[in-house]
């Protein structure tokens, strides 16, 4: 297993998809931060305030989308370009591949999610300590641990989606539609007690403090609803796609 | 040396039956030849030997085993079919992934570079490849677990004349070595130079199989003794 997922890991650093991604949302992260934490919002929260500094620091969802990216890519991506059939003609127990893409995955986001909340933590205490607030005042612990949660599990998402339509246009857009759309554009006003308890739901409560948490699930059982999503999706992935011929 | 069999080996994909209880064997120290028209099953039977399809019934093996129970399978079978390549990833990464796969050291796959003429290419995106290039591409990956046995589909397709001249030798001399050759093509005098069997499939059913000189003697030609087993009432030119 080790070997299967070295090997998941080399097909991702020698193509550009993986570093042209990474690369995007660093420099997003980034400018993310420092414009919402440098640009005048009137009406919005006081600078500094507890709202206002979880406001700077809301990277979450866009390193969240970019793992679910990677995690479709790291399949879909073999189907699209042809080369899943050198994959299992190297390891014909495709349960095996199916678990290192998504060990893969998990790894990589939690590694992504950790690093970017870490970069814009540092930048924002950086650009908060200098109009003098010098402690940011968030749980940062409970932010980093949500980040690094969430960024893993979309991963692992991404690979069960990727795994289930074959197709990275697809998978992609129909996430990013169901998220953008769907949870957070529709449900999410009209019955919030239903949304808080859907995939996108439970990442926001994940990785959120203040008035955006309040009515929200507790961290803990975010992260257990949004693991269960990950993994109800993997199994269905799992009972439809291992036995589908590759081509 | 390892033998291919397949033996009374079925697959049907909804109503549409494309193998029916085909028998044969590809024996090590040759080059067997898998002859048919498009759509005749040589693929899918390909496929299900590597255990990229299942069969609906029957067998596929590798002196009894089945692609899919090989501890180290690249390590005993080598296959080209028309598995791709990522366009940006250059041919050094994509064969040293494949040695990867295999579990051998990358040395031995860039010496296949070189071995395959494509040294100079290495660094090189696989998409800005010609056709040819990529086949011997995928050939130098298909060697690289330093199989014995080779499932080749349509191997020369792409190929330039000093290509399939090399591509012959090279069947040639890894059969002479006890290796065992499958493969599948469209170019009948090629495969009479460089095989010693013939399997010709139809209908996803064995139509003839054995040694080139028995099934073309009294000096008929490949292309008549192959149209006359395939349509065996048709006496008309199409293309006259």
């Amino acid at each position: 297993m080790k070997n299967l997922v070295s090997i998941e890991l080399y097909k991702l650093r020698t193509t550009p998809a993986a570093w042209v991604s990474l690369a995007i949302t660093l420099v997003l992260g980034m400018a993310s931060v420092a414009s919402n934490a440098l640009v005048p919002n009137p009406g919005g929260p006081a600078f500094g305030s507890i709202d206002h500094v979880n406001h700077t620091l809301s990277i979450s969802a866009l390193t969240s989308m970019v793992m679910l990216a990677i995690g479709v890519l790291v399949i879909a991506g073999e189907y699209r370009h042809g080369t899943i059939m050198q994959t299992f003609l190297g390891e014909p127990r495709r349960w095996r591949v199916l678990v290192a893409k998504a060990v893969t995955a998990l790894g990589l986001g939690a590694i992504l999610g950790a690093a970017t909340f870490g970069i814009a933590y540092a930048e924002a205490a950086v650009i908060y300590g200098a109009r003098g607030v010098d402690a940011l005042p968030v749980d940062v612990t409970q932010l980093w641990v949500g980040a690094t949660v969430a960024s893993a599990l979309y991963g692992l998402v991404g690979v069960a989606l990727g795994a289930l339509t074959r197709n990275t246009v697809v998978a992609i857009i129909g996430a990013i539609a169901w998220v953008m759309v769907v949870e957070v554009g529709i449900l999410a006003g009209l019955v919030p007690e239903v949304a808080h308890w859907l995939p996108a739901g439970a990442a926001i409560a994940l990785t959120s403090v203040g008035t955006a948490a309040q009515g929200m699930l507790s961290p803990v059982v975010a992260a257990l609803v949004l693991g269960a999503w990950a993994l109800l999706i993997s199994g269905v992935a799992v009972r439809f796609s291992l036995n589908r011929e590759a081509h | 040396m390892p033998t291919l069999s397949f033996h009374q080996l079925s697959k049907q994909y909804g109503p549409v039956t494309v193998l029916d209880g085909f028998t044969a064997t590809a024996l090590p120290g040759r080059v067997t030849a898998f002859l048919g028209v498009n759509g005749a099953g040589k693929t899918t039977s390909m496929r299900i030997m590597l255990g990229l399809a299942d069969p609906t019934s029957g067998t596929a093996t590798i002196d009894g085993v089945r692609y899919a129970d090989l501890p180290h399978p690249t390590r005993v079978i080598g296959a080209v079919l028309d598995q791709g390549f990522h366009p940006n990833r250059s041919a050094r990464n994509h064969i040293r992934l494949t040695a990867m796969q295999a579990g051998v050291s990358t040395g031995t796959a860039d010496h296949l570079l070189d071995r395959f003429g494509l040294g100079a290419a290495a660094g090189r995106r696989v998409g800005g490849f010609s056709l040819g290039m990529r086949q011997r591409l995928a050939l130098a990956s298909a060697l690289v677990g330093d199989p014995s046995v080779l499932i080749l589909d349509e191997p020369l397709n792409g190929l330039d004349p000093d290509g399939i001249r090399d591509m012959r030798r090279f069947l040639r001399s890894f059969a002479d070595a006890g290796g065992t050759v499958f493969l599948s093509s469209h170019l009948l005098s090629e495969v009479t130079a460089v095989s010693d069997d013939l399997v010709v499939i139809d209908h996803g059913r064995l139509a003839a199989a054995g040694p080139v000189h028995d099934l073309v003697a009294d000096g008929t030609d490949l292309e008549t003794v192959f149209h006359n087993l395939i349509h065996p009432t048709d006496t008309q030119e199409v293309w006259s």
